[in-house]
């Protein structure tokens, strides 16, 4: 087992083919150093019992009411599912880029949807996905079907990155479209106004939405290492700029700080989870962040 | 520190390895690097644009400041360390190329005005100490060459040596004169060290008080042989350097004259002993003690006053009782210079004077021969100058002048003789060589002829004047001539200055009938004591050799003159006798520096000589002949105070002399720059001024003019400001 590979390294990841096996191979391979096993750790809300009609699944019989009564009952859960995850998933240009070795942005963004994903649908709870550049690319709605996973995939294979972003004004779009509460969990580098992020944030909040920001950085966009001098093309249509990197790494370095201290602050104060990915570290923290949020909600 | 006293002239910059100028072009690089770095970059994408374009909108200015900066910082780090390669240095400072072999010649001023004692050090003390840190800090490959400034000049290492621990041993070895210096001769003497020195690169480094007195220049008949002897030395290049260790406004007292009013002394007499002190210091001395120490005891003492720049004379009664060399010794409270503050006088106290009268005309009655008024005159009188028994004649006819053995007498007067011998020439030309004393009296039967052709032979006999034909008849007495005593300045007629007619008229009421007419050369040295109303002159005094004549126109007896028969006659004929006896017995005292010269009888030839120098130090030499003496020739007279002479058989002589310092060397006034200039123009030097720090810093003295160490140093801090700046400009940031 030790030389068997680590398909919690996002390169690992990446060299295999086929987004279903690269969830699974996450998910089992996060599941396979936990215990207790997380499917049991959902907890469905219990509402209310209704009497057994032939066709029913059995599993669902309340065998303690049938010692007691003799009667078969089954227990009725307030939702067909007990969840719904909303991934939402920024395609914009600006994910594409990638440092080095590492995965793009927008591909590990991928793994950790993916991974989400075929975790959530294997509970028998729903998630839907959404795909945003400026505006929105592309949705599912929320289903729990196997099938609706292989979709689910598919739409996060082909969609190929484009056009600016547009978080913000996304953000409002999509907030409207949902209309059952559940969570919403964004993956973005957010590189937009903060101001006009955090306004669509708290329109999910006020739809009472739970919200989880992953937001994914690149390593090189976080240290800003470089030393040539250097064109630096702007994405998303912005203009290329020739400078000397290690003259304005502090600088670059304390506009970045500000923004990210805007968003986590931001974040803090209207109850959203934020979790800080970077590309080059392993897909258990973000997996890990997301379950550890979903324990503190469900306490 | 040094410091030049002035700034120089010029600062002109030269280089030593101009070739690595080139190496200039290299500042370029930085430029270089900088261009194509903007040139040459690499490309990439990049999401993260607005933080970025934040970051450059706010820091665009600061970081072209920066860049700027650093970019010059870096191209003046090439630059000075390519201009340090290229070693530069100030062409004010000589040619003197650094760390290139150098051929130094050290100059020591070794004057008397050196002996200047500050504390418990001298000037000279201070000049080998310097010197010596000079020499110890020299370069290995550096050769160094000793010269003693001084009168004469002494080369003490000629050859440029590279053997700095035997330098070193000279100089600490070296002890000053008490003399003056030649400033022309020091200067010959350079050039010729340098003359010799294959050493390209040559230094001169004068360690001196730079007292006036030191660097005047020599008599005008020297001056065109000082700037050539200059201009010979600047041809060679050398890097001249004065360290001035003197000091403006310095306290000195000296004793400058001792003298004895009589020419000679004989025992018995109290001759009165006259010193002069003079202050030349800047502030009175009020109460200095002065004493008169005869032979090495106390005899009396003085107090004086020496106001600023006075000569102050003293007047002590001195007893000589008994015969022999006697030394008069003055002394004063000494001062920070207290070689000056002594003076010595050598006295050979006589018994009695030996004259030798040679009369031509030789008659046994009294007052019929020519010498008898003479012989008269000179025998003890009242009221004559000398004391009684003070001269001793001896009367010869002169066919016995050649029988006779001259320097046994201090005086030979040769009264009326006819006519002199090759031999008997040569023998009082001997006489006067040996300091004699001759007088010569004129007369009828004098052959003008025998006298001009050997005695003057053309003014280089003994003759100071050439005899001319008889003036006047003394046969008719028909008219008489008078003296002229020509304002009683000589001192043979000084007496008579002051005196009353009647007194004067002893001398000037003389009748003289006849008498020769003395032809003087026009550039004799010759003085006239006396002349006649004609306007001819009556008696001329001249030395010659080491001795003294004196040339009478007239007779010694009456026959040509009624002088033997006035008063006047007796005194001068003493004082006559006197004055020719001087020259033997002036020469016991010379100035620092000059030769002692003595003659003795020529038995004396090869006999050995010891000289016992004032410090003890015997010096053996041995006497050689020249003409029909023996001679004794001591050039080692470079301290002051008095000299043992001791000649060995077959003459066994016993003497003493005395050095004395040039007074004018106790004047310490010192030149300053433009003073110096001015004396020695078309010389060019740098002028080191004396600092505290002088004997400890004294390396940085072959290093002036170097600046390729400042340069050095620049660079290295220019290196580190580079890594600071790099640094706090985020470019060499350790966490990225």
């Amino acid at each position: 087992m030790e030389n068997s590979p680590n398909y919690l390294d996002p390169q690992t990841l990446a060299s295999l083919e086929g987004l279903d096996l690269q969830a699974r191979l996450v998910v089992e391979g996060y599941v396979a150093g936990m215990h207790p096993s997380p499917y049991h750790g959902f907890s469905v809300e219990f509402a209310e019992h209704r009497e057994y009609v032939p066709g029913d699944d059995i599993r669902h019989v309340d065998w303690k009411v049938w010692c007691k009564t003799d009667k078969l009952y089954l227990k009725q859960y307030e939702e067909e599912t007990n969840l719904l995850l909303y991934l939402l998933l920024d395609t914009s240009e600006s994910m594409v880029y990638a440092s080095g070795q590492n995965v793009s942005k927008l591909r590990y963004a991928q793994f950790v949807v993916a991974a989400l994903a075929y975790m959530v649908i294997q509970q028998q709870d729903s998630v839907g996905l959404g795909l945003f550049d400026d505006s929105v690319r592309r949705y599912l709605r929320p289903a729990s079907q196997p099938s609706h996973l292989k979709e689910l995939f598919h739409v996060l294979e082909v969609t190929p990155a484009r056009e600016k972003s547009n978080v913000g004004a996304v953000l409002h779009d999509l907030a409207e479209r949902f209309k059952k509460r559940g969570v919403v969990a964004i993956f973005s580098d957010f590189f937009d106004d903060p101001a006009r992020i955090m306004a669509g944030l708290k329109h999910f909040r006020h739809r009472r939405h739970e919200v989880i920001v992953f937001h994914v950085l690149d390593p090189a966009e976080i240290e800003f290492p470089f030393r040539e001098t250097t064109l630096f093309r702007g994405l998303e249509g912005l203009p290329g700029i020739l400078t000397e990197p290690h003259a304005l790494r502090r600088a670059y370095l304390a506009e970045l700080g500000a923004f990210l201290d805007e968003l986590k602050t931001g974040c803090r104060m209207i109850d959203i989870d934020y979790v800080p990915l970077r590309t080059d570290q392993s897909l258990e923290g973000p997996l890990s962040s997301y379950l550890a949020s979903r324990e503190a909600r469900a306490v | 520190m040094f410091f030049p006293s002035s700034p120089p002239l010029l600062w002109a910059l030269e280089f030593a390895n101009p070739g690595l100028l080139a190496g200039l072009a290299a500042a370029s690089i930085p430029i270089v690097i900088h261009l194509l770095n903007r040139r040459k970059f690499r490309e990439m994408p990049w999401a993260a644009m607005q933080f970025l374009m934040a970051a450059i909108r706010k820091n665009q200015r600061r970081v072209r400041i920066e860049q700027w900066l650093l970019l010059a910082v870096r191209t003046l780090l090439i630059l000075l360390i390519v201009a340090a390669m290229a070693k530069p240095f100030l062409e004010s400072f000589g040619n003197v190329i650094a760390g290139q072999r150098t051929h130094r010649v050290l100059v020591l001023d070794g004057s008397l005005s050196m002996g200047y004692t500050t504390g418990d050090k001298s000037r000279f003390d201070l000049a080998k100490d310097v010197a010596t840190r000079l020499v110890k800090d020299s370069r290995q490959g550096d050769a160094v060459s000793l010269i003693m400034m001084g009168e004469p000049p002494r080369v003490v290492i000629g050859d440029p040596s590279p053997n700095l621990t035997e330098v070193q041993k000279e100089i600490a070895e070296l002890t000053m004169t008490h003399g003056s210096t030649d400033l022309q001769a020091t200067f010959e003497a350079i050039d010729r060290v340098l003359d010799v020195s294959t050493i390209p690169q040559k230094e001169v480094i004068f360690l001196t008080d730079l007292q006036s007195t030191s660097w005047r220049r020599p008599p005008a008949t020297g001056k065109d042989g000082l700037d050539r002897v200059l201009a010979k030395l600047e041809a060679r290049r050398p890097r001249s350097v004065i360290i001035d260790l003197g000091k403006a406004g310095s306290e000195n007292r000296a004793v400058t004259d001792l003298t004895i009013d009589t020419p000679v002394v004989t025992a018995g007499s109290t001759p009165l002993v006259r010193a002069v002190m003079r202050n030349f210091g800047p502030s009175k001395a009020d109460g200095v003690l002065v004493r008169l120490i005869m032979d090495g005891r106390v005899s009396s003492e003085q107090s004086v006053d020496l106001p600023v720049g006075e000569d102050v004379p003293i007047i002590f009664n001195q007893p000589f009782t008994t015969p022999g060399d006697h030394i008069v010794e003055i002394a004063m409270d000494n001062d920070p210079l207290p070689l000056d503050d002594h003076r010595w006088l050598v006295v050979p106290v006589r018994e009695s004077l030996s004259v030798l009268l040679v009369d031509g005309h030789f008659r046994s009655e009294p007052f019929q021969a020519e010498t008898d008024y003479l012989a008269q005159a000179l025998a003890p009188t009242e009221g004559s100058p000398g004391q009684p028994g003070m001269i001793r004649s001896e009367v010869v006819s002169e066919s016995q002048l050649s029988r006779r053995d001259l320097p046994a007498f201090d005086v030979v007067a040769l009264c009326n003789v006819a006519q002199f011998s090759q031999g008997e020439v040569a023998a009082l030309e001997d006489y006067l060589k040996q300091g004699g004393g001759l007088i010569i009296f004129g007369g009828d039967q004098v052959i003008a002829d025998n006298y001009n052709r050997l005695l003057y032979a053309d003014g280089k006999g003994l003759l100071p004047a050439a005899l001319g034909p008889t003036v006047g008849g003394a046969a008719k007495k028909a008219a008489a001539f008078a003296f002229n005593p020509l304002g009683y300045r000589h001192p043979l007629v000084a007496e008579f200055r002051g005196e009353s007619d009647p007194v004067t008229a002893g001398l000037t009421q003389t009748a003289i009938w006849q008498y020769h007419k003395l032809i003087k050369p026009a550039d004799s040295n010759a003085q006239v004591a006396l002349a006649f109303d004609s306007g001819d002159p009556a008696i001329i005094e001249a030395p010659r050799a080491r001795g003294k004549v004196i040339l009478v126109a007239t007779s010694a007896d009456a026959g040509w003159t009624s002088w033997p028969l006035h008063n006047s006659y007796p005194p001068i004929m003493q004082q006559m006798i006197l004055q020719a006896a001087a020259g033997r017995l002036a020469e016991r005292n010379i100035r620092v520096g000059q030769p002692f010269d003595q003659s003795y009888a020529a038995a004396g030839v090869s006999a050995t000589a010891t000289v016992v120098t004032p410090k003890g130090q015997a010096v053996a030499s041995r006497l050689k002949g020249t003409g029909g003496v023996s001679q004794l020739h001591f050039e080692q007279t470079e301290l002051s105070g008095t000299y043992q002479v001791r000649i060995g058989p077959p003459l066994t002589v016993e003497s003493t002399f005395a050095a004395d310092p040039d007074p004018a060397e106790s004047d310490l006034a010192k030149l300053d720059r433009s003073a110096l200039e001015q004396r020695l123009p078309g010389w060019s030097f740098s002028l080191l001024t004396n600092s505290p720090e002088l004997s400890q810093s004294a390396a940085s003295v072959g290093r002036r003019g170097e600046l390729h160490r400042p340069l050095l140093y620049g660079a290295l801090v220019l290196l580190l400001l580079e890594t600071f700046l790099a640094w706090k400009f985020g470019y060499h940031d350790s966490s990225s």
